[in-house]
């Protein structure tokens, strides 16, 4: 019985030891380039004033096991956030404003300001393919695990029609007490998950440049969350570099 | 190899940045139909506006986004049988029966509906021309539930009390008006009686009117309005700027064609226990106190060499050069009794009785519940009833 085991775990340790040998290890850093956007805008936005990211960096290390001569599996853990500011012009936007308990909601006719802060922990699973020793194009699913969330703003200059697209009028003006502010962390997944999509370029050595686009397939927000009307989706690219270390 | 890497190493954040940007830029939808489908203004072209109006300035409403009703106010001697309003809609609105059609306003009130853009939406409208009524017995019994269009109609709250007053022809009329259309904003959820505002079956005479100071809640905190004074005045609430400017909320007074010399009336008041600053920080020693006056004052002002209707609000409804008399209740002791009260209207200038025939002053009669609960000063639990309130004029003295 000892004998079997201890030959098993022997054969495991020279098997998992052979297992390492030819994986490759990478670091990458980059920054997040996208949008926490619907799947097309709805009628209500009308202008897109300002769009910007916000400190959306993302570090990661990568593990390829090779598999054949040019294909391999990927698994890698990344740090990041996927962030966005935006303003824009609405008409007939839906919002509402919670605090304790009550809300005012109704339909917006004015500008509105939305920021959206998600750092996360991902994980991608990803088929690897080495067309040359230069170039490997990657594609699979992942997951992230959210650290910290925000999704705020507020609505101003402009109007609320309350309840309804008709109803009574009340301006919003552009400081903290007349604008409408809101404010919705808590009702944010706290998991995404979605595919991702990529190519890493050896540029000088060990050193190279990647491209990667991960596309959300789950919104930011619970099901039942219902005043953000659409259901939005993290999609990014992430512009970097890597560097083989192993 | 190496021109190929360094190709794709610039073109392809070119194109992943291209993409984004089409994403969020190019997505911009066609701008669907308006559904807005307000009256903004009503107004009356005639050749004949001195028969049918005092003044020229009496011949355009303009109409609050809350309003159903439009009032036009003409000479007891106006003859209402084919008349013809105009109006101006909101973007794409359409009105039926036309804007301009004639009809006969004799017999009260023509219904209009106006319908949205994308025909998804319609409000209804009564217009009326009417003499104006000189109102000056008040014993608060016409008061119903209104529901707040702040709140759907599935739901069974967002009902709050208002005052109607009864006219000369006996329909009913807005007269009096409160904040509570401002306290379902923070508050939609609270029942009539939680109101700052609302009705008692037990006044001096039949029902009376209770003025209570309000806490506003989290929502009326974030806002920068963390109480809401009861109030009761004649005018008009403008829910609209009640985030922006409520000193511009009330709009104080309605024509008034005799001269007020007394106010009269029953109250009964208890300050509340602890006074607060317009960030809901106490204010030791500070008793709060009600606030009990009326305003008489010309209701047209100079703007451009023309003389242009005009209406007190709450930062000028005690100061305005307009102001031709003011009676104000100084000593408003509390009581839990009912307490007889009379005040005198002192005169700043004096009064033209040809204008005052022709509806160029108006009035108003103003209760709160704290006296500086315009600015957010008060004490929650401040309370003060009123009841049976009675305008003397100089020819009913007589």
């Amino acid at each position: 019985m000892i004998l079997t085991s201890l030959l098993i775990l022997s054969s495991a340790s020279c098997w998992s030891q052979g297992f390492f040998n030819d994986v490759k290890v990478s670091a990458r850093a980059g920054y997040n380039i996208g949008g926490t956007a619907p799947l097309g805008l709805p009628a209500s936005i009308r202008k897109i004033n300002k769009f910007a990211i916000k400190s959306n960096f993302a570090i990661g290390v990568d593990a390829e096991k090779p598999i054949s001569s040019k294909w391999g599996v990927m698994l890698g853990l990344r740090f990041e956030n996927k962030g966005m500011e935006t303003d824009a012009t609405v008409k007939k936007y839906y919002m509402e404003i919670v605090k304790g308990g009550d809300s005012m909601k109704g339909y917006f006719y004015g500008d509105n300001f939305t920021r959206v802060k998600e750092w996360m922990l991902t994980v991608p699973v990803q088929a690897a393919f080495n067309p040359s020793d230069n170039v490997r194009l990657k594609f699979g699913p992942y997951i992230s695990f959210l650290t910290a969330k925000d999704f705020s703003g507020y609505a101003y200059d402009g109007y609320l029609r309350g309840n309804t697209p008709v109803g009574p009028k009340v301006d919003l003006g552009n400081d903290e007490s007349t604008r409408g502010n809101y404010d919705f962390p808590d009702d944010m997944r706290s998991l995404h998950f979605g595919l991702n999509l990529g190519a890493d370029v050896r540029v000088y050595k060990k050193l190279g440049v990647f491209a990667d686009l991960a596309w959300g397939l789950n919104g930011i927000f619970k099901k039942d969350f219902k005043t953000v009307e659409q259901t939005l989706y993290p999609i990014y690219a992430t512009l970097g570099v890597v560097y083989q270390i192993k | 190899m190496k021109k190929g890497s360094l190709g794709s190493r610039q073109f392809l954040p070119i194109i992943i940045a291209c993409c984004m940007g089409n994403l969020v830029t190019s997505c911009v939808k066609d701008e669907e139909l308006n559904s807005e489908c307000d009256i903004e203004s009503a107004y009356v072209h005639t050749a004949k506006a001195t028969d049918l109006f005092f003044s020229e300035n009496d011949t355009i409403v303009n109409v609050l986004s809350t309003a159903n009703n439009i009032v036009f106010y003409v000479r007891r001697t106006a003859d209402l049988t084919s008349l013809s309003p105009l109006f101006r809609l909101t973007e794409g609105a359409t009105i039926s029966p036309e804007s301009g059609s004639a009809h006969d306003f004799s017999h009260g009130p023509v219904v209009y509906t106006v319908t949205s853009q994308d025909g998804q939406w319609t409000r209804q409208y009564n217009v009326q021309f009417k003499v104006n009524p000189n109102l000056m017995d008040f014993d608060f019994e016409n008061y119903v539930l209104e529901k707040s269009r702040y709140v759907s109609e599935k739901e069974d709250y967002g009902f709050y009390y208002k005052w109607n007053e009864i006219d000369s022809e006996g329909k009913v009329m807005d007269y009096w008006d409160s904040g509570n259309a401002g306290f379902t904003l923070s508050n939609s959820k609270a029942k009539a009686e939680e109101y700052p505002t609302m009705m008692i079956p037990d006044g001096y005479e039949g029902a009376g009117v209770k003025l209570i100071t309000r806490s506003t809640g989290m929502l009326g905190k974030t806002f920068g309005k963390p109480i809401a004074a009861g109030n009761l005045f004649i005018g008009e609430f403008d829910v609209m700027q009640s985030m922006t400017n409520t000193l511009k909320t009330t709009k104080f007074g309605r024509p008034f064609d005799r001269k007020p010399m007394k106010l009269t009336g029953y109250y009964k008041y208890k300050p509340g226990d602890v006074f607060t600053d317009k960030n809901f920080k106490t204010i030791e020693n500070r008793t709060d106190s009600g606030s009990i006056y009326s305003v008489f004052y010309r209701n047209e002002m100079k703007v451009n060499d023309r003389m242009e209707k005009m209406v007190l609000y709450g930062d000028d409804v005690q100061t305005n050069p307009n102001i031709v008399a003011l009676a104000k209740f100084d000593d408003l002791k509390p009581t839990d009794e009912w307490t007889y009260f009379e005040i005198e209207y002192k005169y700043r200038q004096g009064v033209d009785e040809d204008i005052l025939n022709k509806l160029g002053y108006n009035l108003t009669v103003v209760f709160s519940s704290s006296r500086s609960g315009d600015t957010f000063e008060g004490a929650v639990g401040s309370t003060l009833y009123i009841d049976k309130v009675r305008i003397i004029c100089d020819t009913t003295e007589e």
